[in-house]
């Protein structure tokens, strides 16, 4: 037995490694992070990295000048961050001639790294460090490392864990960092294991009460790491605010700003003022980067810049008698943004916002999310006569409120937060945002495979497709596409998003002779409707990189960009296209795509086929496959009765085996016409007995003239019953078509709710199937005849002497000895 | 009772041929066993009730007189006693019943040997006879009668058609049954005679029941005439008082030698101030019936040698009194009482039982008993070395201070603690939630958190699970009625359960109880955390609990005691407030008991949290100075585990004398118990020095930090660990087993540990020591104490047979760590 488990295990990898796709995984990066205004080696580790090309970035700061491969699974990057990049995390996507690789954050900081060096499990092996330096190490399966600082009396440093925010794992094996310093006589002075501002990852500040050796102890909160819990521990002493305060203003200002830092004395917190000069164009998640002669923050703050006027709290405004008047531009206009902190134990801030009635208004609180406030926001709306309009604590899981109220009388509506436990303190700050409803456009990306990376490789000389999907809000109507940043020698097709629909296929095309290259490509979206053009709808793709997912999926850490990484990838070993059919596809009927390849020289694989998506009420059989020395398919698809009417584009994507995994490229588009149903077929119901026979009247109702002839045919029949004339011809004018059923006397009796028609209308642009049920036949067993004499009892038979009960072998043995 | 002085049998004899001599009534010949002489002077004897009140021409009052020998036993001479009334005559004597005849006051005296005691009599109404009250008259002849019992109409389907609530619990229900259900069949108010609740009764219909009652008896002429009165209920805006308290007479017989009577009369106070002989309506039962058996007319019989409750119950209400029986021909000198208060009082009870103390163990003893007691491991060899070589008259205590100092102490609380809230990750709750909650526990008891604010931080807890770890209190039971009860049964040591659906019936919990304290938990509420593994538990000041009959909302009520006033209040802090005031008589008491029960292998309310009327402590006095003495303390519950092991009664061996052998609960002797499962592996992993992987904690990490109640291991679990299900303290159980000892036997643990933890080789090869010297080792290590010179040759013998000196070592190594004495603390 034992050489048969290695043998399983190495079939299950097998499996695995074909069933994977061909992008490109990177599963680390060594190191994690690098310095800033300094050029360094970076390696990527994961699979399929052979052909690595190129890196895309999505945030300015960082400059790749090499991408060289090692081994299919190293590449080695060189990589130059300007001395003025923000310390933070930075995104990268890497680009191989295959694929896209999933998005990684690589870090840059400010300061030295040092490797984490084992065996520093224990207290008394702890790692010396000198002060600002940054860590990177891992935490094994119930690991601890330790490092040990030397401290100044009264000496204040910070220590940052980045753990879950460096991490990639989409199965549920989560980093969940816990830091703690410690004494000489191994007691925690001070301790941190989640913290508002940075998630899941640990944050303390901690003032040395004399001076001596103090050790940093890092750990899993639940003692669960893993190898791929990497981490970087940022100990130094630069300044670390936890809030800055307000939390934004318009675009272009110089925001004065209040920084709210741990002192490193328990709970206690203190201030300073900072000038932050905000962007000339609104974004929704600014980083504050705040500097000191003692450092600079290894990770931003965020704040949110927009044209939003702003309103800052002053207290007293915990009487919703005395709320903060909100400034807002134009007295028709309550839009405003408010900004104020919850400061303390059962602190509420009341503000008041002229609306006039009728306008819908929303209230959306940022306190957790963009600012990382620890303050869970209850936001409460009231009228002019104080009576509540409405209130929200959570929205969804969002610990952020959102309400939304219509304004039934002008006059002041009270707008009032707090916290939905009571809690205050001076880093509980708040952004809320009123707005009159207008209509919103978001553009979203729909998986085609679960967990794939987000980007779009382009075959060359082929076709690649994505489905974009739309969430209208406060309005409706069809929308065009645009995309622009493409790659040289990629073409995008798009098609109109209809109005009925949510989603809509963008095909990219890659010249024959496309140079390798990658970019970040920017997806928009308008309406189509001119009557909408002064609205100035418009919306971006918005992505989320998933990074971290807990139970059940659960999405826990991730990046949001909203450009897209498209690349020119190597060419299939084949062209793929599915003819245009001639004919619609009716309600209730059914029709076979046929899809050609063009092998190239040498390529002799299997090509499996799935629908790129499916037009509403439309069906697609996504198992079909051209097989090996094949090269074509009969694609069944059907439509069921409720298919919306109209000309889809459709495609299909044809999977193949690169040698490295799958690879895919799309067909070219074609348009399938949906219609309603041609025929309505009405069945009675109808029973006979065996050996008898049966004409059956069905019902037809020429729904609209049909060119070509037209047969309809009876299926479904049940056994033993037949039908001497099952296929009969139907005229425009046929009302009733009459079907002779004969009934075998060995019939399968009963009910057969099984009969079906099949309408098919032949002519030469192709054929038109519909097939309609469902009629039902009962089959009846004849009464048996009448009997008045009960029969005659049979003869009694005396009854056989019961048989002698078999002996088990002890009773024999008994019975012997009898 | 007067404390017992010494005396001796002669005494005793001289005593009895006293009581003999006394020139009364003839004595029924097996009244008492030895025939009284000398009598004293004065007699002790006292009358009972204290004090009667007749309030109806219906009232009537049963009485009794007891007396009281030197010696402490109590004697039924009731049919002894001349009764009479003195003053008005308001009241007429029928054999021991006082009957009224006219209002007014009077006093009952009683005569006896020379000495008088007199009760006073008021009598009221006495030619008034009140109507018949469904509910105070005609529902206690339906429980008396076991009518509403749960094997009869009592079960939550009726019997044979007819359902009526369990013990009563719901009269107006029960008055719609009997009068409105099944047309004219049930009561027949034209014939009153012919109704079927009455022939059923009587049996002079077929009943499964059989019949209840004569044709005679008060029972049925209460029906009677209810039933002829028009079966009508009590008016909604004069319903009957409730029973304000009922009370159990005489309140302590000592009975001398199997076969004594004494006879015991129970009475109901009403909330009006009016009494009740209930005598003849209430159900008394006994706790010990080999002891004390007692019929259905309160009558007393004693057996064989020991201490019982017997107990009357009336309506919610059950009371005890003490039934303490001896043997007459009993040896017995009191010893002295030395020692703490602890000792005081477990003395006092001894010598009321007449028993002899065991004396103290020895130090080797002390020392293993101690040191596993307190913090779960075994005494090192140095710390065997030093605390036998220590001369010191008070190094026991020392070594108890020492002993508490050390983390494994609070560990041990915190396990017991997450035992009893229920640490366990769940698909509810995360690991790192559980995680964090027990290490915060093991916080609060290595910080030495007194108690009751450890207690109020839990039950007001609000907050994330991770940022508040507390708060998974709430999320380990998320049912506000199981919380309720949770909280009942861990802090107050009371189980509520049986409330849910009807009056407690060995208890005083109604319904009204058990949903209004409930409501102190009716407005946890909770919601996601950002973190999807968190939850946020917070006070929603909204909520109520409904009472399942009446569909009312419940005000929330303290078990036992007030309606507090919650408006704009977390109810939850409320009750933690007044659950954790010095002046609650459950918290204290119960947790100190808890205490003490870890100690002494046995709680003075057994089990620790099933603290009722009906199972009373064992020695009262102790249990609530122990819980006084907490308080005074200021819940530091280190400080009454320092008097706790002070105490003789802890020091105690095991070994038992004649007298005390049959002793389980009166501390006379140390009980033998075996090492709760996570001691016992980690005391293996010591003695072994080969350590124990457990998931989610570092190697090393000892069993008794075991996080999460759902990590356990074959050892573990065969070892009777707390499941963690129920917050009941039966759930961690120290019986022996087959699986056990077959582990321990063939299993991996004993044998894997010690090829691990390589001793031998270490004793042997690294320190050189001799054959005999490793076998020292050895035992001082296991068992702390020294080998026998008998075990030492039998094992040298063993040793020089095996092939390898080496492995013959590690044979006796295996042989001690498999001996009873290794896995038991004595």
């Amino acid at each position: 037995m034992k050489t048969l488990i290695p043998t399983t295990l190495l079939a299950v990898f097998a499996f695995l490694a074909t069933s994977d796709a061909a992008q490109p995984i990177v599963r680390r990066l060594e190191p994690l992070g690098v310095v800033r205004g300094e050029t360094s080696k970076l390696i990527l580790h994961g699979e399929r990295l052979g052909d690595a090309s190129q890196i895309l970035l999505d945030r300015d700061g960082l400059t790749v000048t090499e991408v060289k491969p090692l081994d299919d699974s190293r590449v080695e990057v060189t990589i130059t961050a300007e001395a003025d990049t923000d310390p933070g995390l930075y995104p990268l996507q890497l680009v191989t001639r295959s694929g896209i690789s999933n998005l990684r954050l690589l870090g840059v900081g400010a300061m030295r790294i040092v490797q984490d060096v084992e065996p520093n499990s224990d207290f008394d092996s702890a790692q010396a460090i000198e002060l600002n330096r940054t860590v990177e190490g891992v935490i094994k399966y119930e690991d601890v490392d330790y490092f040990s600082v030397t401290l100044e009396a009264d000496q204040l440093i910070h220590v940052e864990a980045e753990g879950i925010r460096l991490s990639y794992s989409l199965n549920n094996q989560i980093f969940d960092p816990y830091i703690a310093v410690l004494d000489a006589g191994k007691f925690e002075l001070v301790s941190s294991d989640d913290s508002s501002l940075l998630q899941q990852d640990a944050l303390l500040a901690f003032k040395a009460p004399q001076a001596g050796t103090y050790r940093i102890m890092l750990r899993d909160s639940s003692f669960s790491g893993h190898d791929g819990a990497h981490y970087r521990l940022h100990v130094g002493t630069y300044p670390r605010p936890i809030a800055v305060i307000p939390a934004g203003n318009q675009p272009g200002e110089l925001l004065a700003a209040t920084l709210v830092h741990l002192t490193g004395n328990g709970d206690e917190m203190t201030t300073t003022s900072a000038q932050v000069q905000l962007p000339s164009d609104s974004v929704d998640r600014f980083p504050v980067v705040t500097k000191s002669e003692s450092g600079i923050s290894p990770s931003p703050n965020w704040i949110r810049v927009n044209n939003l006027p702003v309103t800052i709290e002053t207290e007293p405004n915990d009487d919703m008698a005395k709320p903060n008047a909100v400034t807002i531009a134009d007295p028709n206009q309550p839009t405003a943004a408010l900004c104020g902190v919850i400061g303390s134990d059962n602190d509420i801030d009341y503000f008041a916002l002229d609306c006039k009635a009728g306008q819908k208004i929303l209230v959306k609180a940022f306190a957790r999310n963009i600012l990382r406030s620890p303050l869970d926001t209850v936001v409460n709306c009231y009228g002019p006569d104080r009576k509540s309009l409405v209130g929200n604590d959570d929205n969804g899981r969002q610990p952020d409120s959102f309400a939304e109220f219509t304004a039934a009388a002008d006059g002041l509506h009270i707008i009032r937060i707090t916290d939905s436990l009571r809690r205050g303190g001076p880093a509980f700050a708040y952004r809320i945002e009123a707005r009159i409803a207008e209509p919103v456009l978001g553009l979203d990306r729909k998986e085609m495979d679960r967990d794939e990376a987000l980007g779009v490789a382009v075959p060359r000389g082929g076709l690649m497709a994505m489905m974009v999907t739309a969430k209208r809000e406060y309005f409706g109507g069809e929308l065009k596409l645009d995309l622009t940043d493409l790659p040289a020698g990629i073409t995008a097709t798009t098609f109109p998003m209809s109005e009925s629909a949510n989603e809509v296929p963008v095909f990219l095309s890659a010249a024959a002779d496309a140079a390798d290259g990658a970019s970040l490509v920017n997806v928009s979206a308008v309406p189509t409707n001119p009557a909408l053009a002064p609205l100035g709808i418009a919306g971006n793709l918005s992505l989320r990189h998933r990074l971290m997912l807990g139970q059940n999926r659960v999405d826990m850490w991730g990046y949001d960009s909203n450009r897209l990484a498209v690349s020119v990838a190597d060419a299939a070993p084949f062209k793929v296209f599915v003819d245009q059919p001639g004919t619609p596809i009716v309600r209730s009927g059914s029709k076979e795509l046929k899809v050609r390849i063009e092998r190239n020289e040498g390529f002799e694989g299997e090509v499996s086929l799935v629908t790129l998506y499916n037009p509403p009420g439309v069906g697609v059989n996504n198992g079909r496959k051209i097989a090996k020395g094949k090269n074509e398919v009969l694609i069944p698809i059907t439509a069921n009765g409720g298919a919306a009417i109209g000309n889809w584009p459709m495609a299909m994507i044809a999977r193949y085996d690169t040698g490295k995994g799958q690879g895919k490229i799309v067909t070219l588009p074609i348009t399938l016409e949906v219609q309603d149903s041609a025929f309505k077929f009405e069945f009675p119901r109808v029973a006979g007995e065996l050996g008898t026979e049966l004409p059956l009247a069905v019902g037809v109702e020429v729904m609209r003239p049909f060119i070509g002839t037209c047969e309809v045919e009876l299926v479904g029949i049940p056994s033993g019953v037949t039908c001497a004339a099952s296929k009969q011809t139907v005229a425009p004018e046929t009302t009733s078509i009459l079907f002779p059923l004969t009934i075998a006397a060995d019939a399968k009796v009963g009910t057969h709710k099984t009969l079906h028609c099949v309408a098919t209308i032949r002519s030469d642009a192709g054929d038109i199937v519909q097939t309609q049920g469902v009629g039902e036949i009962r089959v009846d067993q004849p009464l048996p005849p009448k009997v008045d004499a009960p029969a005659a009892a049979p003869e009694s038979v005396p009854a056989a002497p019961p048989a002698a009960k078999p002996l088990s072998r002890l009773e024999q043995l008994r019975q012997m000895n009898k | 009772m007067k404390p017992l002085n010494h005396f001796t049998a002669s005494a005793l004899a001289a005593l009895l041929l006293f009581i003999a001599a006394a020139p009364l009534r003839a004595v029924e010949p097996n009244e008492t066993s030895v025939a009284p002489q000398n009598p004293p002077v004065i007699p002790e004897f006292a009358i009972y009730p204290p004090q009667i009140t007749l309030d109806s021409a219906r009232d009537s009052q049963s009485f009794v007189a007891t007396m009281t020998r030197d010696d402490g036993v109590t004697l039924d001479i009731s049919d002894r006693v001349e009764w009479s009334i003195a003053g008005n005559a308001v009241a007429s004597i029928h054999g021991m019943t006082l009957l009224p005849v006219a209002d007014g006051t009077a006093e009952l005296i009683a005569r006896y040997n020379g000495a008088t005691r007199k009760v006073n009599v008021t009598t009221s109404n006495a030619a008034t006879r009140f109507p018949i009250s469904f509910e105070k008259d005609v529902m206690p002849v339906l429980t008396r009668s076991g009518c509403n019992t749960g094997s009869c109409h009592g079960a939550a389907r009726g019997k044979d058609g007819f359902r009526m609530s369990l013990f009563g619990f719901d009269p107006a229900g029960d008055y719609q049954r009997i009068t409105r259900e099944i047309g004219v069949r049930r009561i027949n108010l034209a014939i009153p005679e012919e109704s079927l609740f009455l022939k059923k009764s009587l049996g002079t219909v077929p009943h499964s029941g059989g019949k209840r009652f004569a044709a005679d008896s008060p029972y049925h002429d209460v029906m009677l005439e209810w039933l002829r009165d028009g079966a009508l209920a009590d008016p909604a805006d004069k319903k009957p008082p409730a029973v304000a308290s009922v009370a159990i007479y005489p309140p302590q017989a000592v009975l001398e030698g199997s076969g004594a009577k004494q006879r015991f009369v129970a009475v109901a106070t009403y909330a009006d101030g009016t009494t009740r002989d209930v005598t003849n309506l209430a159900a008394f039962s006994t706790n010990n019936p080999t002891t004390a058996q007692i019929d259905d007319r309160g009558n007393v019989i004693a057996g064989s040698r020991g201490e019982a409750y017997v107990m009357a119950r009336f309506d919610t209400h059950t009371v005890g009194s003490q039934v303490l029986v001896l043997p007459t021909d009993l040896q017995y000198t009191a010893p002295e009482i030395t020692g703490n208060y602890i000792d005081e009082l477990v003395g006092k009870k001894l010598q009321q039982l007449r028993l002899e103390p065991s004396p103290l163990c020895s130090d080797e003893e002390f020392l293993r008993r101690a040191t596993i007691d307190i913090t779960g491991l075994l005494p090192t060899a140095a710390e065997y070395a030093v605390f036998m070589a220590d001369v010191a008259a008070d190094k026991r205590g020392v070594l108890v201070d020492q002993l508490l100092q050390r983390k494994e102490f609070s560990e041990i609380w915190a396990m017991k603690f997450a035992q009893l809230l229920m640490i366990k990750s769940s698909n509810d709750v995360s690991y790192k939630s559980a995680f964090l909650y027990a290490n915060w526990l093991t916080d609060q008891f290595a910080r030495n958190v007194p108690l009751d604010e450890m207690v109020r931080a839990l039950l007001g807890s609000s907050g994330g699970t991770f940022t508040n770890p507390e708060t998974n209190f709430f999320e380990m039971e998320r049912d506000t009625l199981k919380t309720a009860e949770n909280v009942a049964q861990v802090f107050m040591g009371i189980r509520t359960q049986c409330a849910q659906c009807h009056n407690h019936p060995f208890d005083r919990w109604t319904m009204n109880d058990y949903y209004g304290f409930a409501a102190f938990f009716a407005q946890v509420s909770r919601k996601s955390a950002e973190d999807y593994r968190e939850k946020i538990v917070f006070n929603r000041f909204s909520g109520e609990t409904k009472h399942p009959v009446t569909g009312q909302n419940m005000v929330p009520k303290f078990l036992g005691g007030e309606t507090p006033d919650c408006r704009g209040k977390d109810r939850r802090e409320v009750l933690a407030q007044w659950l954790t005031a010095p002046g609650n008589p459950y918290f204290a008491t119960s947790i100190a008991n808890r205490v003490w029960a870890h100690f002494t292998g046995v709680g003075l309310v057994d089990q620790v949290d099933d603290n009722r009327a009906s199972n009373p402590s064992s020695n009262p006095e102790l249990f609530d100075t122990l819980g006084t003495k907490l308080v005074e303390y200021k819940f530091d519950f280190r400080r009454l585990v320092q008097d706790i092991c002070a105490s003789q009664a802890y020091q105690r061996s095991t070994a038992t004398n004649a007298s005390n052998e049959s002793d389980l609960r009166n501390y006379s002797h140390a009980t033998v118990r075996r090492i709760p499962a996570e001691s016992l592996l980690d005391c293996l992993s010591q003695a072994t020095g080969a350590m124990e992987k457990f998931r989610g904690l570092p190697l090393g990490a000892s069993a008794v930090q075991i996080a999460d109640g759902s990590t356990s291991t074959y050892f573990l679990t065969a070892f009777g660990r707390a499941p963690r299900v129920t917050v009941c303290d039966c759930e961690a159980t120290t019986d022996p087993s087959l699986s056990q000892a077959l582990h321990l036997l063939n299993g991996d643990s004993v044998h894997r540990k010690i090829q691990q933890g390589g001793l031998v080789n270490k004793l042997v090869d690294e320190e050189k020591k001799s054959s005999d010297e490793v076998v020292r080792a050895i035992y001082v290590r296991c068992l702390s104490r020294q080998p026998s010179d008998d075990e030492l040759t039998q094992l040298q013998s063993a040793i020089a047979a095996a092939p390898e000196a080496k492995q013959g070592l590690e044979d006796a190594f295996w042989a001690i760590l498999n001996s009873r004495e290794f896995v038991f603390n004595h």
